[in-house]
């Protein structure tokens, strides 16, 4: 009885805060081998309401854009804005992405396009890159393996059927320790960037006990102590005690405004303004690379979320290539001229 | 026997004597000629054309070149294809059954951001939390599945007596250290 009204009061609560409808936002982007980018958008809300500022990508009045209602497998109404807009280059669209008002105007995203001349084949590569938020934070790669990377960086639908289906153990495990290690990622990111600001702050005014190295020296400590105490720790930050043991009493005194600021930048880079989306890339000829997931539409596919690019810069990059049938032929000619010279020399000699 | 050979004699000397007259015969042995030595002067033209084409196999440096630009050229398909191959081998790891309309995007930021917003004592305003209808969720399945290991654990401890004493025993020293506090 007990558990069911807690379930109720939780689910009441944060139902309130997911009233905030997000559009699920898919992007594709089709690249053509000239390297103009077709870009569609769909965009898909509980609500008729599309404000440009709530929307994961930069959207104008230059888009073609069809509006629609659907009804969704669950019965539900769903309001649905379909845009298109034919890209020159990856330059237009970096501009457009400088420009940004959407939703996720605070994070610094960029496309690039490259071709390559490889004789039997041309080769295309498309990529676009959202930088980090953290300058100091940890790569996510310095504390999972190839496998555990693998599953953090995949989409959750895709670990939910892992962990539902004939290896579930195997998966379970290999879920929780990805989880256990993030933790400790997260711990040291948030760590690591707080001596960062915090250094910064003090840079000039304070003494060697409270320099970036020193600071960076305890490290492991600061994050030792934050493991332990998680549950009484914002208590303890409060009162000055942790901050007493890392860099000293007089210290704590004399730049614990330096510390809280550097804590609220902390809490700033976590706090990223950012409403996930899907993006997809359509490459031009035979796909020969990504980093991406292709679906059964033979489509790349990458899930956009914030813990992606929080220390290190998050790339979804395609390669494709489509052969030159000039040059086979031209090659075959070369090969059959050849052979046949040495054919005739051999003959010649008989 | 002889009768034979007098009558093929016969014939013989008859066939001579009855020979068509031919007119211009001078004319017909240069066209015969002359047709010959065409045949023969394209036959020289094509065999020279041949030649030409095919002079390099007799210079030594220009037949080794061809013959190793050749060989550079098969090897440079070979190894851009096992290139590409590899590749498209790799893909299959990133192949996912269905037609990913959009990934539900469900991940542990958001359990991290609670975190950190705990940490920090709550900096952020509730307001700027967003949550959506699918995190929810998995909030209550976490919360599901907290339910379930920890009825476990009961039922583990409950079944092992020596670990419920001490289970018990180190409660009772948690409790005497908060009451000397």
């Amino acid at each position: 009885m007990k558990n069911s009204k807690l379930k109720i009061i939780i689910a009441t609560a944060l139902a309130i805060v997911a009233s905030c409808n997000e559009p699920k936002t898919v992007v594709t982007d089709i690249i053509h081998p000239d390297g103009s980018v077709t870009r569609r958008i769909e965009i898909k809300n509980a609500e008729n309401k599309f404000k440009a500022s709530d929307i994961q990508i930069p959207l104008d009045n230059t888009w073609t854009v069809r509006d629609s209602v659907e009804i969704s497998k669950n019965g539900d109404t769903v309001w649905v804005k379909r845009a298109e807009k034919l890209f020159k280059n990856v330059e237009a669209i970096n501009r457009d992405y400088n420009a940004d008002s959407s939703y996720n105007k605070s994070i610094t995203r960029k496309a690039a396009f490259s071709k390559n001349f490889r004789w039997f084949h041309t080769g295309y590569r498309f990529s676009e890159t959202i930088d980090k938020k953290m300058s100091n934070g940890y790569p996510v790669s310095d504390f999972l393996n190839p496998e555990e990377l693998a599953w953090f960086y995949s989409p959750y639908n895709i670990n939910e059927s892992k962990r539902n289906g004939p290896d579930s153990l195997k998966y379970k495990a290999l879920s929780d320790t990805v989880k256990k290690k993030t933790d400790r990622w997260w711990a040291k990111s948030i760590v690591s960037e707080w001596i960062g600001g915090f250094t910064r702050l003090t840079a000039g005014k304070a003494g060697k006990e409270v320099s970036f190295e020193s600071l960076k020296a305890r490290e492991d400590e600061f994050v030792r102590r934050l493991e332990a105490d998680d549950k009484k720790f914002d208590s303890l930050w409060e009162n000055g005690v942790i901050l007493k043991e890392y860099i000293g009493e007089v210290n704590a005194l004399k730049y614990k405004a330096e510390a809280d600021s550097s804590m609220n930048m902390v809490v700033n880079d976590v706090f990223v303004n950012f409403r996930d989306y899907t993006l997809r890339i359509v490459m031009p000829g035979q796909v020969t690379g990504t980093n991406g997931f292709i679906d059964s539409t033979n489509v790349l596919n990458w899930p956009v979320q914030s813990n992606y690019f929080l220390t290190e810069p998050y790339e979804m990059w395609a390669e494709s290539k489509v052969p030159n049938r000039w040059a086979w032929i031209v090659s075959g000619l070369f090969l059959l001229f050849v052979v046949t010279g040495i054919i005739i020399k051999q003959k010649g000699k008989g | 026997m002889t009768s034979e050979s007098e009558k093929y004699k016969k014939v013989l000397s008859i066939l001579r004597q009855s020979a068509p007259k031919l007119d211009g015969v001078e004319n017909m042995e240069e066209n015969v000629i002359g047709r010959i030595g065409r045949i023969g002067r394209i036959h020289r033209s094509f065999s020279d054309l041949i030649e030409s084409i095919f002079a390099w196999i007799y210079i030594g440096w220009v037949r080794r070149s061809l013959v190793t630009a050749s060989a550079l050229l098969v090897l440079f398909f070979v190894h851009q294809q096992t290139i590409i191959m590899k590749g498209v081998n790799n893909l299959n790891k990133r192949a996912i059954a269905t037609e990913a309309e959009s990934f539900p995007v469900l991940n542990d930021a958001i359990e991290k951001q609670l975190m950190m917003l705990k940490l920090t004592g709550r900096r952020i305003s509730a307001s700027d939390l967003e949550i959506s209808g699918k995190q929810l969720e998995q909030i209550l399945n976490s919360y599901n599945e907290l339910q379930e290991k920890y009825s476990d654990l009961i039922k583990i401890i409950e079944e092992d007596p020596a670990l419920k004493e001490s289970i018990e025993k180190k409660l009772a020293e948690e409790r005497n250290k908060k009451s000397n506090l």
